[in-house]
């Protein structure tokens, strides 16, 4: 995987970009393979070392520039609005637009997040899926915040059809009634849950 | 389904892009700094000088293959790299990377029993690896024939296959015992760097392997055997040319 | 003769009873049977005579391998042992076990493709094996001993890069729930009490040659980068566990753990897994981590790293070190294992005090496993886990021990879940000491009979997952319809075919499922939903004849069907395509015998059509639809009577079973009534003499 071009004896601890706009470039696709969005702003504060409202017009329009060649040269670097309209920069070489969307959905409604995640597993693969799964990246929700998300749901009718099984080991799957009915759910969680782990 | 050869381009299409990436990512914006390529190809060794017998220095390597061992997973596929990709045989045995006889118990092997490492042992796995020895290079050194070169552009200490006469000195010399023997030719053979590109880094499926600048490790790992300082007389004298006795 | 590349060209014989030593040329003798299991199969039509039984001088053991052990292809560790099967019940069948470690290279590095051990030794001996060398000593010293304490010792011997394949105290005892094994963990179950039967404790190996490989080096490296690409997680799982930022999928019941914040814990200093992006190859040994995988998430914080086969990036095995373990049990810290093994001591106990997702489970797990791989006992698949938790709870063990004997186990301990109880049982199976140790050491068949038990009702208890003559099933309706139920009825003990769950567990979107099904089977119907069953078609029907053949090919080759076949993968540039050619064309670059994949499938289908003949041969009948290919009454069983392919039940129609037989016989050109291969379907694969043979017997149909 790793390929060796050149002599290692001619690489240097020390690196420098070629310009700016390759150094966004690299900033941008280790976010990406880090499971990481940027925001403009975000960018600009770790390569300038300012905040894009500080830093003075000329640095700044370098930087709009920079970002804008980016963008144009280099196919894999992709923008995106979130929720509240700000940019977002991510590489679609090392980040797919799955993710990508859960990322943003995040930063919206996370009761959405939960809710469209449990469709669209009740509907494509399909199953039920672990609450426990709401807890790992890119989602991050503690436990408490899982339950609370849950109890504001039951509340509001656009949720309507997220319901929840429960397997013999106790733990918690939410599936689409739009998708699964409960029988099928149910029989899902329990394989997934304690029936694969019986037959390794 | 894909053919034999409609497969190999599916692996360029594969790997390709990432691949590509990556090396694309290098050569685009890692702007190399300070060290300019030093052309090495008319570099000699042993020049003779003064008719005091030949000059025994080498040039220094360029490059160096560590290892991490709390990521060695005791696969063996750099072994298995190595010969199969070099020599067209799997044959760990001739590897130039070991870690076969470090697996089980650890370098100290059974003496140190369920005490020491290995896969019985507290569970790390040691690579051993050619420091590719700066001078005196004690394999270059204990070959009667000069059969242990300088290859550019790595400067690793390469056994030249027409000039060894496989008579083993060099495996008595090496401290850490990085001198194979391959049975099938008789002839010795050693760690190469691949010319650049170690096959041994490239096949480890846990990155426990790298491919480095040059340091002197020779005082940081210490040795498996005794050291035996086997030196023909013909070098030994060329030693006083630098080395003056008082 | 031409000269091969891949195949070391060599198979050892070795008679305990005269110590004669021969050699014979694998090329010559076996290179139509490819290696592994078809050397295993060929030996046992040839040179083993019907009637024979386990424990007789004249059965034989056949360690064999292929012409990819110990090379470069990925997934290349696991020797294929055949034997009669002592736990095959009523009448002992023929039956193969596989163990990974390094045993299978350096077995080819000493220059042999396969040891054949026959007849007996007159008192305990080990064999020696030094490239040439081939030696019978001596196991006076050993014989008593644990597997562990046999390794070190005979390492000591042969050095330390040597591979030892030893029986423990079970072997010994002649406790058919026996192993043998090797490099730690790696163990084949059933094989160990045959081992015991003839004095044979240990072979140990060290082999210091080479396999060459007849292709141009250039095109094997590309091949086998090629074949690395395609490589999932354990069990060939193309998706990761939870979302990734590479992935367009993902399947939170995937092997395929690695994501940002997972770690290997007890790594000193700590490994995080990161998101393994499936094309860099470098990171292919942190996709799974099987001890987290069935333990749970506490299980990361102890794992030292992952382990396995030689030449296997996978790393089933993992490494864990539980202090605490060692503090209470006075067992080693680390230990490693996978699946079986490592689930070995926490499957007897139903609850635990801190949960089964607690540290409790976890420190069973390893008193378990050391245990039981130092006194080699085997699990028969976690029937021996089930049998002994039903036989408990419904009051049937304390039936049928006499009150002494109930009262010297501490049940309290049991119910509680208290992992020390298993010092209580394990070592009396190993040892055969009282009848519930005996009877556990039988095997499920034999315990039944001697506890005067109806196995039938065993055939009616959907969580015990008995399949039939003495053995669970190995993956089947529970998540592969028909087609799993089909595979299952195949063998002599459980099926150990993984070709068929590998693809439908691999967590792809039904839909992409599909797609592949169609380009592999014909049509997309091959494959249904978990638990979303369609009525048997003839897709299904290929499906099992391709699983079938595939897992011979890969015990043949010595390709590890654990983790194959290669059909899917995790790459969304391929459309998470495969490539079912990758077989042969391993087999072609090394060997240098150009093979098709048709032509190999062919070979395939040769090495499984024997196993066929040599059990119809034995079992002396052609009735073999009614007599061996049978299914359990569970299969048919919904505990809460719904329709067949209602959505959420897994049970079959005893109709369409028997349909999905007939089209299964169909593909595989067998007759339909007695499902007996045909004189022209031996002839198609190259076994005429083999039809002649049967025909002569009466078992043709």
């Amino acid at each position: 995987m790793i390929k060796y071009d050149e002599n290692p004896a001619n690489l240097s601890e020390t690196r420098q970009y070629e310009d700016l706009s390759m150094a966004i470039v690299y900033k941008i696709r280790e976010g990406s393979k880090a499971g990481r969005l940027y925001q403009k702003d975000e960018i600009y504060l770790e390569l300038m070392g300012e905040d894009i409202q500080e830093g003075d017009d000329e640095r700044r329009k370098a930087f709009e520039e920079a970002l804008k060649r980016a963008i144009e040269e280099h196919s894999d670097i992709k923008e995106v609005p979130g929720a509240g309209g700000a940019l977002f920069y991510y590489s679609e070489e090392y980040m797919g637009e799955p993710y990508v969307r859960l990322l943003l959905q995040k930063q919206g409604d996370p009761l959405l997040l939960i809710a469209e995640t449990v469709r669209d597993n009740s509907a494509s693969y399909p199953r039920p899926i672990p609450l426990n799964m709401f807890k790992n990246p890119p989602f991050d929700f503690s436990e408490e915040e899982i339950i609370e998300c849950l109890r504001q749901m039951e509340t509001k009718d656009l949720f309507r059809d997220i319901a929840r099984t429960v397997t013999s080991a106790g733990t918690v799957f939410l599936y689409s009634t739009s998708h699964l009915t409960p029988d099928y759910a149910s029989m899902l969680a329990e394989w997934f849950d304690v029936g694969q782990f019986e037959n390794p | 389904m894909d053919t034999q050869k409609d497969g190999y381009e599916t692996t360029e299409k594969g790997l390709g892009s990432l691949l590509e990436a990556r090396f694309m990512s290098r050569r685009d914006f890692l702007k190399l700094s300070g060290i300019s390529v030093i052309a090495l190809t008319a570099l000699n060794p042993f020049i003779a000088r003064g008719g005091a017998g030949p000059l025994i220095i080498m040039e220094q390597a360029k490059g160096l293959v560590i290892s991490e061992p709390t990521r060695c997973v005791g696969c063996r596929r750099c072994e298995l790299a190595c010969t199969e990709y070099n020599d067209g045989k799997a044959k760990p045995s001739i590897a130039r990377i070991k870690v076969g006889r470090n697996m089980n118990f650890g370098p100290k092997g059974l003496y140190a029993s369920q005490n020491g490492q290995g896969n019985w042992g507290n569970g790390l796995i040691i690579q051993d690896l050619c420091k590719q020895c700066p001078h005196p290079v004690p394999c270059a050194d204990a070959c009667p024939n000069d059969a242990i070169v300088v290859s550019p552009p790595t400067n690793a200490r390469v056994v030249d296959k027409e000039k060894c006469i496989g008579c083993k000195m060099c495996q008595k010399a090496c401290p850490w015992e990085m001198m194979v023997f391959d049975s099938d030719n008789n002839k010795a053979t050693k760690c190469f760097l691949c010319k650049g590109s170690p096959k041994c880094v490239e096949a480890c499926p846990a990155g426990a392997l790298s491919y480095v600048n040059w340091v002197d490790l020779t005082r940081e790992v210490p040795p498996r055997i005794a050291q035996v300082v086997v030196t023909s007389p013909e070098k030994g004298s060329s030693c006083n040319t630098c080395h003056k006795k008082r | 003769m031409k000269k091969y590349g891949g195949w070391a060209g060599k198979v050892l014989r070795v008679n305990l009873s005269d110590r004669k030593i021969s050699i014979e040329d694998t090329i010559e003798k076996y290179r139509d049977f490819l290696g592994g299991t078809g050397i295993g199969y060929k030996v046992f039509w040839d040179e083993v005579l019907p009637g024979t039984k386990p424990f007789d001088p004249e059965n034989k053991i056949v360690f064999a391998v292929g012409p990819l052990a110990g090379t470069g292809a990925p997934c290349n560790g696991r020797t294929a042992i055949t034997t009669l099967w002592p736990t095959c019940w009523p009448k002992a069948l023929i039956g193969t076990g596989h163990m990974g470690g390094n045993f299978a290279a350096e077995l080819k590095y000493a220059g042999y493709d396969a040891i054949i051990i026959e007849g007996k030794a007159n008192k305990p001996v080990w064999i020696s094996i030094v490239d040439e060398k081939v030696t019978i000593n001596d196991a006076g010293h050993i014989w008593g001993q644990g597997i562990r304490r046999t390794t070190i010792e005979l390492s000591r011997i042969l050095g330390s890069e040597a591979s030892v394949a030893a029986i423990g105290q079970a072997g010994e005892n002649l406790v058919p729930m026996s192993v043998v094994m090797n490099s730690y963990s790696h163990s084949a179950g059933g094989v160990g009490a045959v081992m015991g039967s003839k004095n044979l404790k240990a072979i140990a190996v060290r082999g210091t040659g080479g396999i060459s490989i007849a292709g141009n080096r250039e095109e094997w490296e590309r091949l086998i980068k090629y074949h690395l690409s395609l490589l999932g997680a354990n069990n060939q799982h193309v998706v990761p566990n939870s979302p990734q930022p590479w992935a367009e999928f993902y399947d939170p019941a995937s092997r395929w753990l690695a994501s940002k914040g997972r770690a290997w814990g007890a790594s000193s200093p700590v490994i995080e897994t990161g998101p393994c992006d499936p094309r860099d190859l470098n990171r292919i040994a942190y996709r799974t981590n099987n001890a987290a995988f069935y333990l749970g998430e506490i299980a990361w914080k102890y794992t030292v790293r992952g382990s396995g086969c030689t030449g296997c990036p996978i790393r089933c095995h993992t490494m864990i070190k539980i202090p605490s373990a060692a503090a209470k049990y006075g067992i080693p810290e680390i230990g490693m294992n996978t699946c079986g093994g490592l689930n070995f001591g926490r499957s007897f106990f139903r609850n635990f005090p801190d949960g089964m997702r607690g540290l409790t489970n976890v420190e069973a797990c390893m008193v378990g496993m050391h245990m039981a791989d130092d006194y080699g006992i085997w699990c028969n698949y976690g029937q021996l886990q089930r049998d002994f938790q039903k036989l408990y709870y419904e009051g049937i063990i304390k039936n049928k021990l006499g009150e002494k004997e109930f009262k010297s186990y501490s049940w309290d301990k049991y119910e509680k879940g208290d992992p020390s109880f298993l010092f209580e049982l394990l070592p009396r199976i190993a040892f055969k000491e009282g009848e519930l140790g005996t009877a556990l050491g039988l095997g499920t068949g034999a315990h039944l009979e001697r506890w005067g038990l109806s196995e039938s009702e065993w055939k009616k208890d959907p969580k015990l997952n008995y399949w039939k003559m003495g053995h669970p099933k190995h993956h089947s309706n529970e998540e592969v319809g028909q087609c799993g139920v089909i595979i299952n009825t195949q063998y002599n003990r459980d099926a150990q075919c993984h070709s068929h769950t590998n693809f439908v567990r691999n967590g792809l979107p039904l839909e992409v499922q599909k797609r592949l099904a169609e380009e592999i089977w014909g049509t997309p119907d091959a494959v249904d939903g978990v638990g979303a069953y369609t009525p048997m078609n003839v897709g299904k029907a290929r499906m099992a004849k391709w699983s079938l053949l595939r897992k011979e090919l890969h015990d043949s080759l010595s390709l590890c069907n654990w983790m194959g076949p290669w059909v899917a993968s995790p790459l969304k540039n391929r459309n998470y395509r495969g490539d079912d050619t990758i077989e042969s064309m391993l087999y072609t670059l090394a060997t240098g015998d150009r093979k098709s994949r048709e032509e190999l499938d062919l070979i395939a289908e040769r090495i499984f059509l024997l196993h066929r003949a040599i059990t119809i041969r034995d079992m002396n009948t052609k009735e073999m639809r009614k007599e061996h290919d049978t299914i359990p009454d569970w299969v048919f069983y919904d505990p809460q009577k719904r329709p067949v392919y209602t959505k959420g039940t897994i049970h079959l129609d005893p109709k369409d079973m028997e349909l999905a037989m007939d089209m299964f016989y169909q593909e595989m050109g067998w007759d339909r009534t007695t499902g007996a291969p045909t004189y022209e379907t031996y002839r198609k694969v190259g076994l005429e003499e083999v039809a002649k043979e049967l025909k002569k017997r009466g078992l043709l149909p």
